[in-house]
């Protein structure tokens, strides 16, 4: 299932590509799969054609997916990268960001950490 | 007086029918939706959304009263040609208490949620019974105008038109293709929008709820309406291939059945039972009741009450859909924003602009 907040600071097209990132990161699809298309999510999420566009073109970039014109969205076999240690900084600074905004906010920092563990683990695991 | 009395009193059953189901219609509504206005889920039951609704009814009652002994009347006197205007003063009348039940909602209007939900899946998105289905009653139609045709000479020169009281034939028509084939025609035309309405529904309909119990739910009231709508499909292409076929029967069975004006009014009482049982969205089910736990933030229909005009047309350039949910009713109706709206409305005003033409066009030839 995918949720997107039309209120959110989060720009639109970036919380689609995000929660499918989820799900395919998920397991939750194989290569192969199709995704919906651009119009029938459109169509679902309420949201402009072009929006859903941008978060597909996202994840074809990343590799996520194959994008071929009036045949939608296929999921590419896509192996992680080994560990790359060059592109930490671009996920250390919102994650810092976030854990400052939690820890403003009242958020027990064991919490946090258990909670961003766990996080891991399930989205590894396929359960989240 | 010659219509037969199970036709005239069709016009009343439909003025009954009408503020039986504007009467109820506010309770049938999802339950953080009232009176086309987003409110908290608790609102209804509230005593200032009671007094709404009471004054509502009162006002229902009023114009039930005033207008139904009049259609009754019609339809025992030779004024039956005024029933339309009772039924629209009937409509009208119901239409200006909701309007003023909905000004009275508004100072309570809530923003609906701006969570979207959507199924990353394919899903089922086709129509009840896939293409094939769906292109029975055109191939009925099509088979009745290829007999037709290829019966041409057994036609007879002049076609009965109209039946009065008392099984005689009182109008005639000479034999010509736009005579024969218009039945047909009309119904295609009918056919082609509600197609259009059945696909729309199948895919271009936002879900409210796209998982769990309540999207299952929905899902399951999206297909009961389709198939509803499938079935009134079929009825419309056996009735109207009958009426084409009708010339080529022999005269003591050209006579219209009774059944024809009686089974159209069951049809509308059965969907009208159907649909009140499931509620807008299937909220009224018994398991839908047991997953509306009171919130502050309503969920609405996910739009914005802005988009509503008069509370009842939606008009919302940025949302992709064509078919969206009906805020104060059951079922669907159209984004207004989309030219496809535009079609859809423009088929099913053809047929009564049709017949309103050829009418005006006979009496001035007169």
């Amino acid at each position: 299932m995918l949720r997107i907040d039309l209120a959110s600071h989060v720009p639109v097209y970036e919380q689609i590509a995000n929660g499918l990132r989820a799900e395919l990161v998920a397991g939750r699809f194989g290569p192969g799969d199709k995704l919906p298309t651009v119009r029938t999510l459109a169509i679902d999420l309420g949201v402009h054609h072009n929006t859903v566009a941008q978060a597909y073109r996202q994840l074809a970039e990343e590799g996520w997916l194959e994008l071929k014109r009036h045949r939608g969205a296929t999921v590419r076999e896509r192996h992680r990268p080994s560990n790359r240690s060059d592109g930490t900084e671009t996920f250390a600074r919102p994650l810092r960001e976030l854990l400052a905004k939690a820890l403003a906010a009242g958020l027990p920092r064991k919490m946090l950490i258990r909670e961003l563990l766990d996080s891991a683990h399930r989205l590894e695991a396929g359960a989240l | 007086m010659s219509l037969p009395l199970t036709v005239r009193i069709i016009p009343l059953a439909m003025g009954i029918l009408a503020a039986v189901a504007h009467w109820l219609i506010p309770r049938l509504t999802r339950p953080d939706l009232y009176f086309a206005v987003t409110v908290a889920p608790g609102f209804r039951d509230s005593p200032e959304g009671k007094s709404i609704l009471r004054r509502y009814r009162r006002g229902i009652i009023g114009v039930a009263a005033l207008t139904l002994p009049l259609l009754a009347a019609c339809s025992l006197t030779p004024a039956f040609a005024l029933a339309p205007l009772f039924i629209l003063l009937l409509l009208g009348g119901c239409f200006g208490l909701f309007y003023r039940a909905r000004r009275l909602v508004l100072p309570h209007a809530l923003p609906a949620t701006t969570v979207r939900e959507a199924q990353v899946t394919q899903g089922n998105r086709r129509m009840p019974g896939g293409w094939v289905i769906a292109s029975g009653p055109f191939v009925l139609l099509a088979a009745c105008a290829v007999y037709l045709w290829t019966h041409w000479p057994q036609i007879p020169a002049r076609l009965v038109l109209q039946w009065g009281a008392r099984g005689q034939p009182d109008r005639w028509a000479a034999r010509s293709a736009g005579v024969v084939f218009f039945p047909l025609l009309i119904a295609a035309t009918v056919l082609l929008a509600m197609t259009l309405i059945l696909y729309g529904i199948a895919h271009w309909l936002r879900p409210i709820y796209a998982g769990g119990l309540q999207g299952a739910r929905e899902s399951r009231f999206r297909r009961t309406i389709s198939t509803l709508l499938l079935a009134v499909e079929y009825s419309i292409a056996l009735l109207f291939s009958w009426i084409a076929i009708r010339p080529l029967l022999p005269v003591s069975y050209q006579r219209p059945p009774a059944a024809l004006a009686i089974l159209p009014g069951l049809i509308a009482i059965a969907m009208t039972g159907i649909l009140m049982w499931l509620g807008q969205g299937g909220s009224r089910t018994p398991t839908a009741q047991r997953l509306q736990s009171p919130s502050t933030k309503p969920v609405g229909d996910r739009t914005g009450d802005r988009f509503w005009k008069l509370g009842v047309f939606y008009f919302n350039r940025d949302d992709p859909s064509v078919m969206v949910e009906k805020r104060f009713g059951i079922g669907y109706t159209m984004n207004f924003a989309h030219p496809v709206a535009w079609t859809i409305l423009l088929l099913l005003l053809l047929v009564p602009i049709a017949i309103t033409a050829s009418f005006l066009v006979r009496h001035a030839m007169r």
